[in-house]
């Protein structure tokens, strides 16, 4: 086995006695013969094992921390039974539906109708509306086509006039004729 | 320290405080040592010690006994203990930092004795300090809890060859550490 292979087993297995024995043999015997690897292993032993052992941890007060466990424990229990009692979704839905207070009872139904009423004013409403537009709209399509007529009238007679053939000296009517 | 029977197991099962109150005492000192060492800080180790037993008392039901007490024990203290440290360390972008106003050993008279515990105790939170936390965990539970690696393994639920090499890198660091503080104190 070669140094560091030797320095690799001491930080793991060697100190934490964790190698069989023939091998521990083998690296104790290179460690004897070797001034590196016979430093390496009092330092790793110094640093690592002995700064770490014997340390005293009590820092931590065993009675506050389970008074503390305790608590949280009763507010679980107790947050547990409060769900427990408080009515489930059916229940709570039953109520709303099958009430039995008469005077609730009663508002709610005057209320509906109340809203049904409302509704049938609005729909009527709504179709006078609708009417009265088709009307408006009927009443200006008429007054669209009368202005259209009175327009071809005057194109008409507009052409008429410019016609070449046309005679303006002619009075048109018999009775102007006649006086002229 | 209470041996914890299987009467007592199944007492807790069923949800017999007394029961669980005999487990606490049980495996207090552990998980408070094994907090303690892997958050460094007092009132948050305290912290994890509650979560770790809140943990215990709900799922104890759950315990089916394939692996032991001490061992399911161990990993919830750990998974808590981690998750803790894991949080914390995301808080303060780095290490957690050393608590320097740990009371320590306050009720030894020798004033020596009580320094030299307080300096070695300082040492100790350097050193640990110096990992990073699955090194800082593997190192606790060899060096100052005992455990092997199987033990440790078991625990993690990782293979034994990562405990070894977590050690090994570990125990580098805080040599190269040492050495560093050594030169620097010269």
């Amino acid at each position: 086995m070669n140094c560091k292979k030797i320095q690799e087993l001491i930080l793991t297995d060697y100190l934490d006695q964790e190698m069989p024995q023939d091998k521990q043999k083998e690296l104790e015997s290179h460690i004897a013969s070797c001034t590196q690897c016979r430093e390496f292993l009092a330092l790793a032993k110094k640093t690592t094992i002995e700064s770490l052992a014997n340390i005293k941890t009590d820092n931590l007060s065993q009675d506050i921390i389970w008074s503390k466990i305790q608590k949280e424990i009763q507010e679980e229990k107790q947050s547990l039974i409060d769900y427990n009692q408080a009515p489930g979704f059916l229940e709570k839905l039953k109520n709303i539906i099958f009430f039995p207070k008469h005077r609730l009872a009663w508002s709610t139904c005057a209320a509906i109708a109340m809203l049904i009423v409302v509704f049938n004013i609005n729909h009527q409403q709504m179709a006078s509306d609708q009417n009265n537009q088709v009307q408006t709209a009927v009443l200006n399509n008429q007054k669209v086509i009368d202005n259209v007529a009175v327009e071809v009238e005057r194109e008409e007679y507009l052409s008429y006039l410019l016609d070449p053939d046309y005679d303006y000296t002619g009075y048109g009517t018999s009775l102007e004729t006649y006086f002229l | 320290m209470q041996n914890i029977t299987n009467e007592i197991i199944n007492r807790a099962i069923d949800g017999d405080e007394r029961a669980f109150e005999l487990i606490y005492k049980a495996y207090f000192r552990f998980v408070a040592n094994v907090s303690y060492r892997i958050v460094n800080k007092k009132q948050e180790a305290e912290e994890v010690c509650q979560e770790v037993f809140i943990t215990i008392y709900r799922k104890i039901s759950t315990f089916r006994q394939q692996s032991s007490l001490k061992t399911w024990i161990y990993r919830v203290t750990i998974n808590c203990a981690l998750k803790y440290a894991q949080k914390k360390s995301k808080e303060s972008k780095g290490m957690v930092a050393y608590d320097e106003e740990n009371p320590i050993a306050s009720h030894t008279k020798d004033v020596r004795e009580k320094m030299d515990n307080q300096s070695k105790e300082k040492l100790v939170g350097k050193l640990l300090n110096h990992l990073n936390v699955e090194q800082r965990i593997c190192i606790v539970l060899r060096s100052i809890k005992g455990l092997s690696y199987k033990e440790i393994a078991d625990t993690l639920k990782i293979p034994i060859n990562t405990v070894r090499s977590r050690i090994k890198r570990a125990r580098e660091s805080m040599i190269a550490f040492r050495q560093e503080e050594v030169s620097y104190e010269l």
